[in-house]
């Protein structure tokens, strides 16, 4: 049985540079949200790379979290792999959920693992995107069934952006219809992204305010948003930067009809610390709280 | 159309620049590859991937890039990098691993040139960056074992400039000191505080012999007191524990 889980308020991505930032802003910080990945290390046994927690950098996410909440949300796992996903990242989530309580956790709606054609086992980097198929859901509600039987907490999926066009899809289906689609067959949460749904709907040229409306968001958990940078007519997605206006219209739209909602982080990248500054990280954390308050949930 | 096909045949063209003829991909998954790559958002996405993977290298290994920057420049050393990736497979998610085969990669360019500085450092950072992702192979007893075996990550590095200035002024973006003809050694090992310290010559002899295990007793007769320093250092481990790690 999943664990039913209780609001947590406005949450920021923790990561060891920004730990000074989480400490110095701890009274409006309601929760933390890690990557186990950037705590991570590389280990050589018996000739073959594995994946272990670094004792160091695992004892001060520990001691980060020690007095609030933690989510996690992961980057490794390769739910979205069709040749297969990530096993050892499973246990990577078994280690942390055995030293912390977690009230859920999530993953990028994506792929990282694929094949050459000599079937060697590959990495992409960066997730590339899922397509719009029916597929596609059948192997994530494996994949999420079989995570919700193993750890007992809610698991979320989070949107992506993509910049690649005509993605393939089922017919009459686009980035919304597969996430109402993805959240109503599955018995998955979703980790509502803002700044990646607006920047896939700028750069492609779909109007955000039009097409909001059209998502299901009963089933969001927890939203994040953030601000990024432009690239060649692009909006990248690279958490460096404040969070733009209208992503703050979307969060004010969202933020009421989401009767699930249990919290909402602005991301950081450490890079971006040194381009934002403590006062506007201050700033965007406050205006968050603003509209989380003033919405007045009925659970 | 496959999930599994199109997923190989869009990581491929991403990561290659070409729609790999070895793969199974439908006429489907051909017609829209073709579509994709000639995309402002297929160049953005190569893009990204490409700025992960410099950034990869970058931050794990930092020596090495600040000396190629203060040989060559940034624009230089990404010139360096951006290479490395244009001729290099990724094949790891992870960053050590990664920057493992730049700094190998960067080694082989380098070798019988007259660059003894950067393929020194690059062979620093490469022994320190093993260090970190193999476990340690401690001694557990406190006495001198029958038989001694160098640790199997430890090793040498030999330097023509005083690297612990050298060291000092990359780091500090300071003047860098003038080569005096001298060699220097420093030795690389878990046991050793921070990973590295500077080695004498006789230390380097001794390390030298212990590549391949032996009898303690000649080890000590030959060398004295270091012997037994190194193995406190666990430079050098008891030769029946070599390849079990703790």
């Amino acid at each position: 049985m999943i664990r039913p889980i209780g609001r947590l308020g406005v949450g920021f991505t923790w990561s060891p540079g920004l730990n000074k930032v989480t400490n110095k802003l701890a009274n409006i910080i309601d929760f933390l949200e890690i990557s186990p990945d950037i705590i991570c290390r590389e280990l050589l046994i018996n000739e073959h790379i594995t994946l272990d927690f670094s004792p160091e950098l695992l004892a001060l996410a520990l001691d980060a979290t020690a007095k609030r909440p933690v989510v996690l949300h992961g980057l490794g796992l390769s739910i979205g792999s069709a040749s297969g996903w990530n096993e050892q990242y499973l246990n990577i989530l078994d280690t942390f959920l055995s030293l912390r309580d977690v009230p859920w956790h999530s993953e990028h709606l994506g792929f990282l693992c694929t094949k050459r054609p000599n079937n060697q086992l590959t990495t992409v980097g960066v997730p590339l995107p899922l397509p719009f198929t029916k597929e596609v859901i059948d192997m994530l509600a494996i994949r999420i069934k079989i995570l919700q039987d193993r750890f007992f907490i809610p698991f979320l999926l989070e949107n992506t952006s993509y910049y690649l066009p005509s993605l393939p899809s089922e017919p009459g289906w686009d980035e919304i219809v597969f996430l109402n689609e993805l959240t109503s067959r599955t018995n998955c949460g979703l980790l509502l992204d803002l700044y990646n749904l607006y920047c896939n709907f700028i750069n492609q040229g779909i109007d955000p305010f039009k097409n909001i409306g059209r998502l299901n968001l009963e089933h969001v958990i927890e939203i994040h948003i953030a601000g990024g940078a432009t690239h060649d007519g692009f909006l990248l997605d690279v958490h460096s930067d404040i969070v733009p206006e209208p992503v703050w219209q979307l969060l004010e739209y969202v933020v009421p009809r989401a009767p699930n909602l249990r919290g909402i982080v602005y991301e950081l990248l450490d890079e971006g610390l040194y381009v934002v500054g403590l006062d506007n990280i201050h700033d965007q954390l406050m205006r968050i709280r603003n509209i989380y308050d003033n919405c007045n949930f009925s659970n | 159309m496959s999930l599994e096909s199109w997923q190989d045949g869009l990581a491929n063209l991403v990561l290659h620049g070409t729609i790999e003829n070895g793969l199974l991909l439908s006429d489907e998954d051909k017609e829209w590859l073709n579509q994709v790559k000639t995309s402002p958002g297929f160049r953005v996405t190569c893009d990204i991937q490409r700025w992960w993977r410099s950034m990869r290298i970058r931050t794990a290994a930092p020596l090495t890039i600040r000396v190629l920057e203060s040989q060559f420049k940034k624009e230089g050393a990404d010139s360096f990098i951006n290479k490395f990736i244009n001729e290099n497979l990724i094949f790891s998610q992870y960053y050590i691993t990664e920057a493992l085969s730049f700094i190998k990669w960067l080694n082989i360019k380098f070798t019988g040139t007259n660059n003894s500085t950067l393929t020194s450092i690059a062979e620093f950072e490469e022994a320190l960056l093993i260090c970190k992702i193999t476990p340690q192979i401690s001694n557990n007893k406190r006495e001198l074992p029958n038989k001694l075996v160098c640790e199997p990550t430890a090793r040498v590095i030999k330097f023509y400039i005083d690297p612990e200035l050298y060291l000092n002024a990359l780091l500090y973006r300071k003047s860098f000191p003038v080569a005096n003809g001298h060699a220097y050694y420093i030795i690389v090992a878990h046991g050793i505080p921070h990973y590295w310290r500077r080695a004498s010559d006789s230390e380097v002899a001794v390390i030298e012999v212990c590549q391949e295990p032996g009898l303690t007793s000649e080890i000590t007769k030959k060398f004295g007191k270091i012997v037994e320093y190194l193995f406190r250092e666990q430079v050098l481990v008891d030769a029946k524990r070599k390849g079990r790690a703790n």
